[in-house]
């Protein structure tokens, strides 16, 4: 039993150990998983920070030819109304700038125009339908608000070309008067559907300052207002810009269940520069494999557990298998009627005994007197119960010893170790016990004995035919009293 | 025997679980200070806000003596949405952060420039308006640029970021510089040519000149960008967070872009 307990804690050790290596291979793999995605993640980022730089880059280059030009027209005509010069040579210098812009920058800026003191000028020659009151367009009123600050107004369809375009307009120094320029938008939109196309980014995207799509890598979306508040994909990625302190920044984004990383860079006339990257692909490629060694470890840990558990199980039947074992070999050496133990045990123990005789044994052979006569005058019941009935008395009066045993039908042997002393104690006591018994149908009984001690012997066998002797010379004497009693 | 390796393995995966469950976890920030500034202005029932009134159109006396503005339009409605009434208190603008942390006023809310100094000192709302700062000649100025401000007197208001951008620049060597208490003082000397120049935001130039004084007009050229925000003590967090997430507010419901219609003609503001 102590043996099979060390046995079921050492596997549960060996398990424990087990998923301990396991768990350890599994924090590995996290930890190689969670490098792989934030590794991945600054990828992702630094590829949308590379695509949004560009961009950035490339719309701050061409809307500062416009700003630049705008600011130089303006210049000039602050310099000249300063100095009073007539509406007719302001109007020859807007031609004149006009022309110097398209050939400067050729198919982008279409001619410089304005409200001076209160009269529209047109360097490119256009010439307005009456209708036409240029202090209720747009640009006008965008630069009168701005104080001085470059307006940008659009971008929206433009009635005389048909292309996308914007206005940039400047209040001027006087207050009431404006100029204004126009820039054709193509070559930006086309800037940002190249970097989209190049597979660099999902959308590349350009807002300005009140977040209204000025361009977009998808076409449909441009001149959309992504500050309504209508839950849109736009709208979400605004919701997260207003959030942003910095002028460079990234955030992720949920939306339709799929994550997106947007890379935003403000630049220098509040525009703001996107690029969407949809992580989702990128991701799931990589967790994946995640997914499986995790399952996979898992798997191993249940089917450890079930193996380590099953393996605990056979130790039980075993150990079960063992007791049964024992129980029977102890069936084996027990008489079942008087529990003690029976005549082959007896046998085995005088064979045992006899490869090295101790000196202080006594052997002592025990006899029932008148079984026969029970059994023949009350019956095989009343014979059994006079044979427990000495077991018992023989059983509580050997007390210093496990050797009694049960060797024939009515016959017992007690092998005891002590002094003669003792022993003549132990039998005075199944004396009296057998004396004075009291069962259902045994009343008083004798025991006849025979006793001697290894002392001067030199094997098991002679000093239990010595005490047999003597219990037979008891025996005989003990009916010849009888006899003499019934005479 | 087996039940007490099933309960090992129970107790390895409960250990593993949470192992599992405390990755996603971050730590948690440590608790702030009682920040009592919002309540305080709740209790008292009014916002104090500290205005140079002679900054049109951002705040400033009318003809009817009140104290109008485009910021002070935003903080009435800001007010309003946060259930305490306004109070508008003219303030030496030199004393402003003295009067702020003295408790007087309960923000700076009147056209003031960002400045790295200002970030430092006080607590600033995110910025809501872009400005420029630019000189004002008379008409029948002979400067005509920048360059032409050389030998000339030139007026700055007392305290402003126009003070300390002026004294940073090149040409603060070659003029005379005159400090005033404010810009329509400055703008009333220019008229009556006690000054050749002054040096201010446009956003005031411009309306000041188109509402009450033709005979000036702006130089080419500026000396910078600032950008405005309100301004906040240092400490007041709480009051400083919920003023801005009113902000944010007015800026979606579109009451921000409305009021900047009513001042400027359009919607010029920048915040978020």
């Amino acid at each position: 039993m102590k043996r099979s307990k060390k046995t079921g804690l050492s596997v549960v050790q060996n398990l424990v150990i087990t998923i301990f290596i396991i768990l350890f291979f599994l924090g590995v793999v996290v930890a190689y998983y969670s490098v792989l995605d934030s590794e991945t993640r600054d990828n992702i980022t630094k590829n949308g920070e590379l695509n949004a730089v560009s961009t950035a880059y490339r719309i701050d280059k061409y809307l500062s030819l416009g700003v630049n030009a705008l600011k130089l027209t303006s210049y000039t005509l602050d310099s000249m109304i300063h100095d009073n010069c007539s509406q007719e040579e302001i109007l020859n210098y807007l031609v004149a700038q006009s022309f110097a812009t398209e050939s400067t920058v050729t198919g982008q800026i279409n001619g410089v125009y304005g409200v001076i003191r209160d009269e529209y000028l047109d360097g490119s020659g256009w010439e307005p339908d009456e209708d036409f009151v240029p202090t209720e367009r747009p640009w006008f009123i965008e630069a009168k608000a701005r104080s001085g600050k470059v307006a940008i107004v659009g971008p929206y369809i433009d009635a005389m070309t048909g292309n996308v375009t914007i206005t940039l307009s400047r209040r001027l120094g006087d207050t009431k008067s404006v100029v204004a320029i126009d820039i054709e938008m193509d070559q930006l939109q086309q800037t940002v559907e190249d970097v989209a196309s190049a597979g660099a980014s999902d959308a590349e995207i350009i807002l300005n300052s009140n977040y209204q799509v000025i361009a977009h890598s998808d076409r449909d979306e441009i001149g959309n207002d992504y500050f309504k508040n209508d839950n849109s994909f736009g709208n979400s990625i605004v919701n997260m810009l207003r959030k942003q302190t910095k002028k460079e920044s990234y955030f992720s984004l949920e939306y339709n269940s799929n994550e997106y990383i947007v890379y935003a860079i403000t630049i220098e006339n509040d525009w703001v520069c996107l690029s969407v990257i949809n992580a989702t692909t990128v991701f799931s490629k990589l967790r994946v494999p995640l997914i499986l060694t995790i399952i996979a470890a898992m798997s191993i840990i249940i089917i450890l557990s079930l193996l380590m558990a099953n393996s605990n199980k056979k130790d039980a039947f075993a150990q079960k298998m063992e007791e049964i074992a024992n129980q029977q070999t102890e069936y084996a050496y027990r008489d079942q009627m008087t529990g003690l133990k029976n005549r082959r045990a007896y046998t085995e123990e005088l064979e045992r005994l006899s490869g090295e005789l101790p000196e202080d044994l006594f052997v002592i052979i025990l006899d029932v007197n008148g079984l026969k006569k029970i059994n023949d005058n009350f019956g095989h019941e009343a014979g059994d119960e006079l044979i427990i009935a000495a077991a018992t008395c023989i059983r509580n009066a050997f007390t210093d010893t496990d050797d009694v045993y049960r060797i024939g039908g009515d016959e017992f042997c007690v092998i005891t170790s002590g002094t003669e002393e003792d022993i003549d104690g132990s039998l005075n006591l199944l004396d009296q016990s057998t004396k004075h018994w009291k069962g259902v149908r045994i009343n008083s009984f004798s025991v006849s004995y025979g006793v001697e001690t290894t002392k001067g012997h030199s094997d098991m066998e002679s000093v239990a035919m010595e005490a047999d002797h003597k219990m037979y010379d008891r025996k005989n004497s003990y009916y010849k009293s009888i006899e003499k009693d019934r005479q | 025997m087996k039940r007490n390796a099933f309960k090992q393995i129970l107790m390895i995966f409960a250990v593993f679980s949470m192992l599992f469950s405390s990755v996603g976890c971050d730590k948690n920030a440590p608790a702030e200070e009682k920040d009592l500034s919002l309540q305080a202005v709740l209790d008292a029932g009014q916002l104090v806000l500290g205005l140079d009134a002679s900054f049109p159109p951002m705040g400033f006396i009318d003809d009817e003596n009140n104290i109008v503005g485009f910021d002070i339009d935003v903080a009435e409605e800001a007010s309003f949405r946060l259930g305490v009434k306004l109070v508008k208190k003219p303030i030496n603008w030199e004393e402003k952060e003295d009067l702020l942390n003295a408790g007087e006023i309960d923000c700076i809310w009147n056209g003031m420039s960002v400045s790295a100094a200002r970030a430092e000192s006080m607590n600033l709302s995110g910025s809501y308006m872009k400005n420029e700062m630019i000189f004002v000649v008379r008409k029948d100025s002979d400067i005509k640029s920048i360059s032409g401000l050389k030998g000339k007197a030139v007026g700055v208001q007392s305290g402003s970021t126009a003070q300390e951008l002026l004294q940073k620049s090149k040409i603060y060597e070659d003029v005379t510089v005159t400090s005033l208490a404010d810009n329509v003082s400055l703008l009333t000397a220019l008229s009556q040519e006690d000054l050749d120049a002054v040096f201010l935001d446009s956003v005031v130039a411009y309306y000041y000149i188109v509402s009450f004084s033709e005979d000036l007009l702006i130089l080419p050229g500026n000396l910078g960008e600032e950008e405005y925000a309100v301004g906040f003590r240092k400490k007041d967090q709480a009051l400083r967070d919920k003023v801005q997430e009113i902000l944010d507010e007015m800026r979606q419901d579109g009451k921000l872009a409305e009021i900047s219609v009513k001042w400027f003609g359009s919607d010029i503001t920048t915040l978020k």
